[in-house]
């Protein structure tokens, strides 16, 4: 071994923290003497700082990858937290709304009827009559007048009444609440194709068999109506009454 | 097994760092406070997830260098302090990519002057990197003996068994030229050498 490979050496053992008592003091004096042993020892020192700035370099990537797969994991349970908090929400509101529209089906199921049906879309038929006019029947008169017992009793005694004074008397016995009658005279109005009556007919011949208590009968006429926009009822049937109907014939099955 | 997550105050986390052996937990806490954080700044400024890791991971060795030497003075938050690593590290990067030259020249001037204390700790990254890059060079046996017993401080009859050789002997003969070899590839230049010990000193 060279002198310049002794004196490396001895650096190296220096640097490592391998001289100890007296070879140690002996090494100091001569590193304080040469700087060219000094120029040599910080070169020394500069490749044990990169061996430490590798290993440190080295640990942090070693590290990093953990890490990654922690914080990569932390997120997509933070982001399924959130859809799953989303979800729950969503599945609230939800869980509202069936539970509303279970009570408020219930509630329907418990109060439809009929007669309530027949009532809450009956308006009675108001006839336009000039007063003194000529040519206004009895029936008609007395129809204008409220007057429902005479508007009856005159159309029994007409030998052949038109379809005026039948529809006129159908109007008179639902305002009456005796819908067998009501429905006889609207359906004699329906058999003229031609009828003035006809869209008028057919939506109190609906409300008639409401009222008689024939819902499936009422039904064909009020979807009918609901499904053409120039019936003259077509306003009046709104799709809330056509779910009802449908529900008091699933009611009346079920009974 | 439940994994112990360890919290560290700024005090404690500058002591730990000062001994001699870094541990995992350690830099574990740092990821676990800063790197949401720090990985969105690079990630809103132009750069991609893997730049934003690359330069977090720069951030933390930085940092701990930085604590080792005693070169910390802890007048800001370590959050902080990471942080405006974390952004002159990347703007830095940025300018080398030459795609922000403007932006540059505006942070140029407006930098705060404790901000100015923290990016000069950036000015030999790249004389850094090369070190890192000459450490490659030397082959996977001497970095495996420099780095186990200079950063792990690990005694020879440990290292003896990560590598393959006869004995004590072998093996204290092949540090020293590893050692050496180091060296020599360190110190060829010596403009260069000096860039080196600056990088690795932080300009003590």
């Amino acid at each position: 071994m060279d002198n310049n490979a002794q004196a490396d050496e001895r650096l190296i053992q220096y640097l490592d923290g391998e001289l100890t008592g007296e070879e140690l003091t002996a090494f100091e004096q001569t590193l304080a003497n040469s700087p060219e042993l000094q120029v040599r020892l910080e070169n020394l020192e500069l490749a044990k700082m990169a061996a430490m700035h590798y290993g440190l370099r080295q640990q942090v990537a070693s590290v990093h990858h953990h890490m990654m797969d922690e914080l990569r994991g932390k997120q997509g349970n933070q982001n399924s937290g959130r859809i799953y908090s989303l979800l729950r929400f969503t599945m609230k509101i939800a869980a509202g709304l069936i539970v509303f529209m279970f009570l408020f089906g219930a509630y329907e199921w418990v109060n439809v009827s009929s007669a309530e049906l027949a009532q809450n879309n009956y308006q009675p038929y108001e006839l336009s009559v000039d007063r003194g006019v000529e040519g206004s029947s009895v029936i008609e008169k007395a129809y204008a007048n409220h007057n429902f017992k005479t508007v009856i009793a005159e159309l029994s005694k007409s030998p052949g009444p038109g379809e005026k004074d039948r529809f006129l008397g159908g109007q008179a016995y639902l305002s009456m609440h005796e819908p067998a009658n009501a429905i006889r005279e609207f359906n004699e109005v329906l058999l003229d194709p031609a009828s003035h009556y006809r869209d008028d007919a057919e939506y109190y011949l609906a409300l008639s068999y409401l009222q008689y208590n024939e819902p499936l009968k009422a039904q064909k006429l009020i979807d009918q109506i609901y499904n053409d926009k120039d019936h003259l009822y077509h306003d009046r049937v709104s799709y809330w009454t056509v779910i009802k109907l449908k529900l008091l014939i699933l009611k009346k099955r079920g009974e | 097994m439940k994994k112990t997550v360890l919290h560290f105050s700024d005090e404690e986390l500058i002591d730990t760092l000062k001994d001699e052996q870094v541990s995992n937990s350690v830099i574990s806490f740092l990821y676990r406070s800063n790197y949401a954080v720090l990985s969105n700044y690079v990630r809103q400024n132009q750069g991609s997830e893997q730049d934003a890791q690359d330069i977090f991971q720069e951030v933390i060795v930085t940092f701990i260098e930085i604590v080792k030497k005693g070169k910390f003075r802890g007048e800001s938050s370590i959050k902080t302090f990471l942080f405006t690593l974390n952004k002159y590290a990347w703007l830095n990067e940025l300018k080398k990519r030459n795609r922000t030259v403007l932006r540059e020249e505006r942070y140029g001037h407006e930098m705060e002057v404790d901000e100015k204390d923290v990016s000069h700790f950036l000015v030999e990254r790249d004389a850094r990197k090369l070190v890192q890059s000459l450490m490659e060079k030397l082959g996977d046996a001497c970095r495996k003996i420099l780095t186990a017993y200079y950063y792990d401080n690990l005694p020879m009859k440990e290292i003896l068994a990560l590598v393959n050789y006869e004995n004590e002997q072998v093996l204290r003969n092949k540090k020293y030229k590893c050692l050496k070899s180091l060296e020599q590839m360190l110190n060829a230049d010596k403009a260069l050498a000096q860039r080196f010990k600056s990088a690795l000193t932080y300009g003590q």
